[in-house]
């Protein structure tokens, strides 16, 4: 800074020429493999606090399995702390698959009408009324996840069109433990800005679309996953849960034997930033350790060549 | 044949009328045959095309000539797959098509105003005037030089340049003119031609009136052909149908275009071959593009590369349909593909997602790089053009061609021109040996010269020319106290040695010169070889002046006691090669007649007058020149010895009778040249010792030190000049390429066994010593024999020579060697030379520096890099060329790298989605991620990064020399250990891919299937894909800053700035509910696992990274300090 050329030329031109010195590299990685093997077993920790729970296939706890139907089971579940949050688990269902990603109309979802050529473009091959399922053609699903009856033209753009809204995931849940019902808040599910902005109700909803685009569980569904097996939450118990035998009630509408994969209900409860992730802990904890070995390479290999070794020459 | 066959001859060369028809070769030309003065209009005229395209061609012809490049067509097949709409990743819009029509764009104005600068130096060259003689008016008149034909006579005036290559009818002087040929050989001496007697008697009265109408002179001569200093013809004179004898025509009366008339007022001549048959086009070489080393081994790699991605497209294609055939069924539920769409046949699926992924992976083959690699040459050229170190008088170095920049980093062979590029083409005089008493000092002198103004020896009178380099007194000051003792030169005795010596030096010699009025003023001599000059500017400088010629009396004013000495000329026996020396007869106003003789030592001292056993003066006299000039010629100073004989009138007489006698022998020529060099001799035989004189070739400023230093880099130095041996090998000795420890090998046999001898000699020394280094010195004549016949052998033994010199090589053949060295061992040449002759062998090198001359600027034109001096090519090797070589490379890598590893993320992402051919990423961030997020930081780099920074801030302006500079074996070290080949680029290559996976796995499990956010909500496919994205962009940005040797603040700020770019606007588009990444932005940043996994990507890629840096770094470090302070006793027994 002593230069006469100025604060601002130093700050923007001034030249460094860093010469790396074994000492400093083995600081640098020692410290860093430290920090990741502490972030590991944080991470680990948090993970061991967070409870979660699977119910594989219950779609087949119900005897005999009929689908369209209401089902219920028993289940046992330890003690859980709010928030809890109740996911349904899809596997071997390919929602990342280039077709199906692509085909749902962006335009249409943020409530505006679109063409017929726009709906062919984008929502292939779901184009129409009578290409959704029949039981889409003759209802309406309003924002609280409610079936009204109703008539729809087979000739008529579907609103939502595409194979994502197509394949919309309808089953219900409800949980109660001896009676006493215990609510599954459905609110606040999705993303907190694609309600209302990139999924509004068309105008005249009830009866020019098929759902209502601000049911949350459908901009759950339309938000595809990138794997084949993915978990979708569907609601929040915001108590405490006792150890008990629950009875899960659900409407069994989606048949995973279509797509030759199941349906699980996990219940997870939070740590501080979100679900149980036992990948990043291990993940955490392995590369911190390969970071102190590799410090540990170049202090042997110091010690080996002697002083000379990562000394500056001139 | 007589005249009327002439007339009715034609020569049978096609013009071009149309485009289907071509002229044949020139090897399938007739010989020619014309009518003088009578046009031939068969053979295409004088006008000279060297442009490609016109107005109307530029288009079609340039458009199919850019996509005759790969990359360009591979774009636009690539922006083709964009617009088909079951394929499009970018919404039908072919976005490749932007950054492809710029490419274009800008090569086809680069071509446009080359052919526009072509079109107007054809234009101004064409449209030159010259005095034709027209047949029907019976005067000269002028024509363009385009419309001059073969047969015309025309009329060329002093200083005028030649239009067409000629063959002299009749000059001004004689039958004698002088021209000048720098624009060929480079040479600036004059050099004298001869119109032939008979022609010259016929056509000298041309230029006042008509000649008679019933005279006739037929001509015959070769076909046109390249070959330099070569003219084959004859003619017959016809006179009133009286043929007389064929009189032969030869390279003596022939002038070529480019030449120009100097000395001599006006020529005759008549035009024997126009435009692109002349010499000069026919050995001119139409520059083609160059390509850098590196740059042709990433094209084959890009190749490779695409096979590459080939196979990925049909692995992604294969994939999928096997996937798809054993899933239809589950996949038909919520894919709706119908039973009997295409998606179902194989072949259309296959085809489909071929296309697809061949869309997707095609950022592969980057077409950013292109971008990136010329505006980075670019720069880094305009860098070499503003740095002041190559500042010579004011005039900074030239880039002509900047896509040359690394392959100054690594050239192996070096070939270069020797006057005007080793040498300054100034002979310097340098010291006079009288008897025993040396003169002069052979210590560089130049720099002293104003100071030295001071001495009492630098009168006001005296002449101080550029040829002389003497600064010693002594023998002024003797000169003045012998004249003040003897008042006049007409005292003066034969025994006055350094009077008669002056007088040899100023006598013995062929120089023209204007005769000047005012004997005191400067007088402009005109030498064809540099070494009289310096001679006789040095006799001048002493006070014996010659100041011309008159009538065959040579005219010296000796300034001391103000009078003229005059000379007639007797006889002058020339200089040539095989005898060394000249002699000139003079006789002296009293009658007495006196030969002076001066040549090479080794001839003359064989020569001297025999002289008595026991004179110990004279023996001793000898033993000290020997001495002397032994040493003079180790450090390269051209030496010559003066001898003086008096003779007898009898004895002359004698020897002019038989001497003409001999020289009419006309139908032997063997037994005249025998008898002639007999009888010569005979005449200078006996000669009485007077001086020798040492010379010096001016080097170039700091030859010497360049030469060691880039042979100490592992170049080879080859050193080609068309002149004689003997000055090239004193030239290898004060440029320091030839030593006294080093074994000479001279190839100059003119005969196939006699070559093949010398040849066998150094092939069996080097079998018999391997490790010995040798070096080779070949004539022009032997290297014809070579080329034919040994080439193999030749050059088996030149490449291991350490130092090569080919000496009296013609343009074509220094050409010729170039391309062999380059194409049989592989290596990257370079060509440096000055002059027209020179112009071949630049444009045939990998790299061709042009040295800018005082004058002639064919070389500088023709060349890729322009300079001033030969010393510069120490910094554009060492410093510009290794650092460009350096960050270009690294800049390919990195490339190439970067693209791996953003595509490669998503083809592992195909594993999870059975190769559908989803991408992984925003379509519209990734249509935009190499241009604003990830292209500025390695262009930055690639312009500023220096590894020995000798300033502390950034500098554009570069004027201080670099530490590279100083370090050949930097510049070794890269030649034997290339940083860019085949391993480095697929090591990058597959490291891209290999840290895309993990980046990949990293993403997609801090993700999925979990929900990472604390409102328990999902994730989505594109959140991983936007980890990844965010990440890509922050490690290769990290990656370019971890590269730079030298930081600074500015290229940190835009380095971040960079990623905040991609921030901004990936913010930007995370606010508009139509594209697929909204609410994105504010999802991932407010969440942990993406900082985690950000992390996590970031220390297993660019730590890991830098793991392995550092460590190559320390063991590089560590070999250098080994071989530095080699251990000592001590520390070997530890």
């Amino acid at each position: 800074m002593s230069d006469s050329k100025g604060f601002l030329h130093w700050l923007f031109f001034k030249k460094w020429h860093p010469v790396p010195s074994v000492g400093s590299t083995i600081a640098l990685f020692s410290i860093i493999g430290v920090i990741f093997v502490v972030l590991g077993i944080v991470i680990t920790v948090i993970n061991n606090n967070i409870q979660e729970v699977t119910i594989y296939k219950y779609d087949q706890k119900c005897s005999p399995v009929e689908y369209n139907k209401k089902c219920s089971f028993t289940y046992k579940f330890d003690q859980m702390k709010a928030p809890i949050y109740f996911y349904y688990e899809l596997e071997n269902f390919y929602q990342n698959h280039r077709r199906y990603v692509k085909s749902k109309s962006s335009t249409q979802l943020s409530g505006e009408e679109i063409s017929l050529s726009d709906a062919e473009k984008y929502c292939e091959p779901i184009i129409y009324n009578k290409d959704l399922e029949e039981w889409q053609q003759v209802v309406y699903i309003t924002e609280d996840n409610i079936l009204v009856t109703k008539e729809s033209k087979p000739d008529d753009i579907a609103s939502p069109c595409g194979l994502v809204a197509k394949s919309f995931f309808n089953d219900t849940y409800e949980l109660s433990l001896s009676g006493k019902k215990i609510e599954l808040n459905q609110t606040g599910i999705s993303w907190p800005n694609d309600k209302g902005k990139k999924y509004k109700r068309a105008h005249d909803s009830e009866n020019t679309q098929w759902i209502d685009p601000e049911n949350e569980h459908f901009i759950v569904w339309m938000r595809t996953a990138g794997l084949p097996t993915f978990r979708k939450l569907w609601g929040r118990i915001e108590q405490d849960i006792e150890e008990g035998e629950y009875i899960i009630e659900f409407q069994n509408n989606y048949n995973p034997q279509m797509f030759a994969g199941a349906k699980n209900i996990v219940l997870s409860t939070s740590g501080p930033f979100g679900g149980k992730n036992l990948f990043l802990s291990i993940a955490f904890i392995v590369v911190g350790v390969i970071q102190l070995l590799i410090a540990l390479a170049f202090l042997i290999k110091k010690i080996r060549a002697g002083p000379s070794f990562g000394q500056k020459n001139e | 044949m007589n005249i009327v066959e002439y007339r009715k001859h034609r020569n049978e060369n096609q013009i071009r009328t149309c485009c289907c028809k071509r002229r044949a070769p020139w090897e399938l030309q007739p010989d020619r045959k014309i009518l003088i003065g009578t046009a031939d209009k068969n053979i295409p005229n004088n006008r000279v095309e060297t442009s490609k395209y016109n107005m109307l061609t530029f288009l079609p012809k340039n458009s199919l000539e850019q996509f005759r490049k790969a990359s360009n067509l591979y774009f636009l097949l690539l922006g083709i797959f964009q617009i088909l709409p079951p394929v499009t990743t970018t919404d039908g819009q072919p976005t490749v098509y932007l950054p492809l029509s710029f490419i274009i764009m800008v090569s086809m104005i680069k071509d446009f105003f080359e052919d526009f600068k072509r079109h107007r130096a054809d234009d101004e060259e064409n449209n030159r005037t010259v005095q034709k003689y027209s047949l029907r008016t019976g005067v000269f008149e002028y024509e363009k030089w385009q419309n001059v034909y073969v047969g015309d006579i025309i009329r060329i005036a002093n200083k005028q340049r030649i239009p067409a290559d000629i063959i002299i009818l009749a000059t001004s002087k004689g039958g004698e003119c002088f021209v000048e040929t720098k624009n060929l050989d480079g040479e600036t001496n004059l050099k004298p031609k001869y119109a032939h007697p008979q022609l010259q008697s016929l056509y000298k009265q041309l230029n006042e009136k008509e000649l008679p109408y019933n005279l006739f002179v037929t001509m015959d001569f070769e076909r046109q052909n390249p070959l330099m200093y070569k003219f084959k013809g004859s003619f017959n004179i016809v006179n009133e149908n009286k043929e007389q004898p064929k009189e032969a025509l030869n390279y003596e009366n022939f002038l070529e275009r480019g030449c120009s008339l100097q000395n001599t007022d006006w020529i005759l001549a008549v035009t024997v071959y126009t435009g692109h048959d002349t010499k000069i086009m026919m050995n001119s070489i139409i520059g083609k593009m160059k390509y850098s080393t590196v740059e042709r081994l990433m094209s084959k790699q890009i190749l490779w590369v695409f096979l590459f991605l080939l196979f990925e497209c049909i692995f992604a294609s294969t994939y999928y349909n096997v996937w798809y055939q054993r899933n239809v069924n589950e996949l038909q539920s919520y894919l709706n593909i119908d039973k009997n769409a295409p998606e179902n046949n194989s072949f259309y699926n296959f085809v489909l997602r071929f296309a697809m992924w061949f869309l997707l992976l095609g950022n592969s083959v980057p077409i950013s790089l292109l971008v990136t690699l010329e505006t980075v040459k670019f720069f880094q050229a305009q860098m070499i053009q503003w740095d002041k170190n190559y500042l010579t008088f004011d005039r900074a170095a030239a880039v002509h061609s900047s896509n040359l920049s690394e392959e100054l980093g690594v050239i192996e062979y070096i070939f270069s021109d020797k006057t005007g590029t080793l040498t300054q083409n100034i002979m310097k005089f340098k010291s006079l040996i009288i008897d025993d008493i040396v003169y002069g000092d052979i210590q560089e002198q130049a720099y002293q010269q104003e100071i030295i103004d001071e001495k009492p020896f630098k009168e006001k009178q005296r002449i101080v020319s550029q040829n002389v380099d003497f600064t010693d007194d002594e023998l002024y000051s003797e000169l003045i106290s012998q004249f003040i003792n003897k008042k006049s030169a007409k005292h003066f005795s034969n025994n006055d040695h350094i009077f008669l010596s002056l007088l040899c030096l100023s006598l013995c010699h062929t120089i023209q010169t204007e005769l000047v009025e005012n004997i005191e003023s400067d007088i402009q001599y005109n030498a064809s070889s540099p070494d009289e000059l310096a001679l006789v500017s040095f006799a001048a400088e002493m006070g014996f002046k010659y100041i011309g010629k008159e009538e065959n009396v040579m005219k010296v004013y000796i300034k001391h006691s103000k009078e003229i000495l005059k000379f007639q000329i007797q006889q002058i026996i020339e200089f040539n090669s095989t005898r060394k020396r000249m002699s000139i007869v003079l006789k002296d106003k009293n009658g007495r007649l006196i030969l002076f003789c001066k040549g090479a030592d080794n001839v003359i001292l064989s020569m001297l007058q025999d002289f008595d056993e026991n004179d110990t003066i004279q023996k001793n006299i000898l033993f000290e020149i020997k001495k002397q000039l032994q040493e003079y010629a180790t450090i390269g100073l051209r030496t010559l010895v003066l001898g003086y004989k008096e003779l007898e009138q009898k004895e002359y007489e004698k020897f002019l009778s038989e001497y003409n006698r001999a020289q009419a022998i006309l139908d032997d020529d063997q037994l005249r040249e025998s008898l002639m060099n007999q009888l010569e001799e005979m005449i200078e035989n006996n000669l009485k010792l007077l001086c020798a004189t040492a010379i010096e070739d001016k080097l170039q400023d700091k030859v010497g030190e360049v030469i060691a230093d880039l042979k100490s880099a592992g170049i080879n130095v080859w050193v080609l000049t068309g002149d004689k041996i003997e000055t090239a090998i004193n030239i290898g000795f004060s440029c320091k390429l030839l030593t006294d420890q080093v074994k000479r090998f001279i190839i100059d046999g003119d005969v196939e066994g006699q070559v093949e001898r010398q040849l066998g000699k150094v092939t069996n020394y080097i079998n018999d010593h391997p490790e010995e280094p040798l070096s080779l010195i070949v004539s022009g004549v032997a290297l014809v024999i070579i080329i034919h016949n040994f080439k193999e052998a030749f050059f088996k033994v030149a490449l291991k020579a350490n130092a090569v010199m080919a000496c009296r090589v013609s343009p074509k053949q220094k050409q010729e060697i170039v391309n062999l060295v380059r194409r049989l061992t592989g290596k990257i040449t370079l060509a440096i030379g000055d002059g027209a002759n020179d112009v071949a062998m630049i444009t045939q090198a990998h790299v061709g520096v042009g040295i800018r001359g005082l004058e002639g600027q064919q070389a500088a034109k023709a060349s890729d890099y322009a300079i001033g001096e030969f010393k510069h090519l120490r910094r554009l090797l060492f410093y510009s060329g290794h650092e460009s070589y350096r960050k270009n490379s690294n800049l390919i890598l990195f490339n190439f790298y970067k693209n791996q590893l953003y595509i490669g993320a998503f083809f592992f992402f195909g594993f999870s989605n059975g190769f559908s051919g989803q991408n992984l990423y925003d379509q519209w961030l990734s249509q935009i991620f190499n241009v604003f997020f990830t292209s500025l930081p390695i262009i930055l780099y690639a312009l500023f990064d220096e590894k020995y920074p000798n300033s502390n801030y950034m500098q554009l302006v570069q004027d201080k020399a670099n530490f590279l500079e100083s370090r050949p074996d930097i510049y070794r070290e890269y030649l034997s250990k290339p940083i860019f080949n085949l391993v480095s680029f697929w090591r990058q290559f597959l490291l891209g891919l290999l840290q895309a996976i993990l980046l990949m796995v990293i993403s997609f499990y801090a993700f999925e299937p979990i929900s990472p956010h604390n409102q328990g909500q999902n994730s989505t496919y594109l959140e991983a894909g936007m980890t990844i994205m965010s990440a890509v962009v922050i490690i290769v940005n990290l990656k370019v800053l971890l590269m730079h040797n030298t930081n600074y603040p500015i290229i940190i700020y835009i380095n971040l700035g960079s990623t905040i770019c991609f921030i901004l606007f990936f913010l930007l588009f995370s606010q508009y509910p139509f594209f697929e990444s909204f609410d994105l932005f504010q999802r991932l940043f407010e969440c942990f696992n993406y900082y985690m996994a950000m992390i996590l990507m970031l220390i297993v890629t660019n730590f890991f990274d830098l793991a392995r840096l550092r460590y190559n770094y320390f063991v590089e470090q560590y070999k250098e300090h080994q071989s530095n302070n080699p251990p000592t006793q001590l520390e070997i027994e530890m």
